[in-house]
């Protein structure tokens, strides 16, 4: 068992009452008090190496349709001191402290918890795609399956059980640290205290809740590149033929 | 776009506002510029204006009664649409929408039976009422459909204060242009309704074209992002598809003819103008969504054909006219309007 899984096992033992392991949903979460945990993630892309075993080890976990994602590393060719190198950039829900994408739900179907895990209530979601509109992250999507808002949980059902999300779980390189950051002897507490970390998009005032070590700053906001063959657009493809 | 950075991996973010969403703007864009056209006659009683008025509140009800349906076609779960009702959300504009729109259609319905059946015999103390009540939520309606777009910090382009004048004014232009379609249709054509139609069309069009221009400009000189944003788009990512079906075939073209004011090109006239109404609202909810919040490039949306695409269009146009003939035969029958 690695450090940060000891730690994080120990913050949930000791921050989270029994009864809230046990049956307390989503919905129901925790009072907002001192003890209440406020999860984040520290992503250290110094150790990713792109592998994708996040993005699978997710898909898994939570049945994620097929062509969709709840978190993907985006991979990058970078230019720097005249050399090409390769950036990866894990995406996913922000669980962002001001979360732009709640306020807009017209039905009140996504909301956040004591903890701050943002949370989707797909029993009453319309699937009107506004919260989708309004993520400047593209975290959300519209369900194949559900036909309903889908997103990142932090794997909250897991988080629940004691249990580190599936991507931090399967993290090759131990990129990807979780953990209670009100508690001062956190692992991602202690690194957001010691290391230089970045969030994506921070003009927009999101306060985003993950945290990047190592962000070249040309990726912390909308990629002003060549695009992704997959989706290149003709004029483009043009363009970088000329 | 700068090449020291290539994305290698990285998906297509799906269009999850398609095209039932344009239509539902077209359709609902269409029915307060249609009332924009009718009210303020019934609210003066200006004789010269009324029949062109009833036009106008032909156009109104008709596009009003199909925009609900585009609404909740355009949801993915609309058999919950009742949790809008159970749920009200006074920070979210759609929250807001859900409870405008039906109080609207309730007063265009109300100012459609009075205007266009019993006004003339009835009393037009409830007609003015149904049609200051219709105008005011018009205005609602006109406001929430912009501000819903407009407030979302995600999307520079369309976060902007310029988008509701220029669906107002676009929607105008195009309301103007189906009571000319329909005007042309009839088995007379009233030609001085024609004349005045197109000189209400020719500044409409000039109006919209004038905003679109100024909001450009504005990000031209960096004093608007979503401006800047306009500019990249039509310039940068979508220059054929905006540049020449949008400012040339739905704006330019249809303003060029009404200055010829010829009136075997009433019919294409008004067509252009509903083209014209329809595209912007195409280019900014399916250009608008093209482009990535995060991503390189520019997302391409390919038009399916089924339900959710080409056929959901052609559908709703269709229920458009099986509305339109349905109340046309209900007054016919029942009453032997002058000028409907």
């Amino acid at each position: 068992m690695d450090s940060t899984r000891r730690k994080f096992l120990a913050t949930v033992a000791t921050t989270i009452a029994a009864p809230v392991l046990g049956e307390a949903s989503a919905a129901e979460g925790t009072a907002d008090t001192q003890d209440t945990p406020r999860w984040v993630m520290v992503i250290d892309l110094r150790k990713c190496i792109g592998c994708q075993a996040c993005t699978v080890a997710c898909s898994t976990e939570n049945r994620v349709p097929a062509g969709q994602f709840r978190t993907l590393v985006s991979h990058y060719e970078v230019e720097k001191d005249h050399q090409p190198r390769s950036a990866m950039l894990p995406r996913l829900c922000n669980h962002c402290e001001n979360p732009p994408c709640i306020p807009v739900c017209p039905v009140q179907a996504t909301y956040q918890r004591p903890d701050g895990i943002v949370v989707v209530d797909n029993t009453r979601c319309v699937g009107c795609a506004y919260c989708v509109q309004a993520c400047p992250y593209d975290a959300r999507f519209i369900n194949h399956e559900t036909k309903t808002a889908d997103k990142c949980t932090f794997c909250v059902h897991r988080v629940q059980a004691g249990l580190l999300p599936a991507c931090v779980e399967t993290c090759v390189g131990g990129a990807r640290i979780f953990g209670n950051i009100k508690d001062p002897r956190s692992e991602v507490s202690r690194l957001i205290n010691s290391v230089h970390t970045d969030g994506l998009q921070p003009g927009l005032k999101t306060r985003p809740q993950v945290y990047y070590i190592g962000l070249d700053n040309r990726l912390q906001n909308k990629i002003e590149g060549v695009p992704s063959p997959w989706k290149r657009s003709e004029t483009l493809v043009q363009e970088s033929m000329s | 776009m700068s090449n020291n950075i290539i994305e290698i991996i990285g998906i297509t973010q799906e269009i999850t506002w398609n095209s039932w969403a344009v239509q539902y703007f077209f359709f609902i864009g269409l029915s307060v510029g249609g009332v924009l056209l009718a009210a303020p006659a019934y609210l003066s009683r200006t004789a010269t204006w009324l029949p062109v008025a009833r036009l106008g509140l032909l156009v109104a009800i008709t596009t009003g009664l199909v925009a609900p349906v585009a609404l909740l076609a355009d949801l993915h779960q609309p058999a919950r649409f009742y949790q809008f009702y159970l749920n009200f959300t006074p920070s979210s504009w759609m929250s807001w929408g859900a409870f405008l729109l039906p109080a609207y259609i309730a007063a265009l319905l109300l100012f459609g039976l009075q205007g266009l059946y019993r006004d003339p015999a009835g009393n037009q103390r409830v007609t003015r009422m149904a049609a200051l009540a219709t105008s005011v939520l018009g205005t609602g309606i006109a406001l929430y459909t912009g501000s819903e777009m407009g407030i979302l910090i995600s999307r520079v382009l369309w976060q902007s204060g310029w988008l509701v004048p220029a669906y107002l004014l676009s929607g105008l232009a195009g309301a103007i242009g189906l009571a000319l379609v329909i005007n042309s249709l009839q088995s007379t054509e009233n030609l001085a309704h024609s004349r005045l139609l197109l000189r209400w069309l020719t500044a409409s069009l000039a109006l919209t074209g004038v905003w679109i221009g100024a909001w450009a400009v504005a990000g031209y000189l960096n004093l608007s992002g979503s401006g800047a944003a306009l500019l990249r788009l039509a310039v940068e990512f979508r220059p054929l598809e905006t540049l020449v079906f949008w400012i040339g075939v739905g704006l330019l073209l249809p303003l060029i003819l009404t200055l010829f004011n010829h009136t075997g090109l009433n019919l294409m006239t008004g067509l252009l103008a509903l083209f014209g109404t329809w595209m912007l609202r195409w280019v900014m909810f399916i250009g608008g969504q093209g482009i990535p919040k995060n991503g390189a490039g520019f997302y391409n949306f390919e038009l399916p054909l089924t339900a959710d695409g080409l056929l959901g269009i052609l559908g709703s146009i269709g229920l458009w006219l099986l509305i339109l003939i349905v109340i046309r035969s209900l007054l016919s029958q029942y009453k032997q309007p002058a000028d409907v």
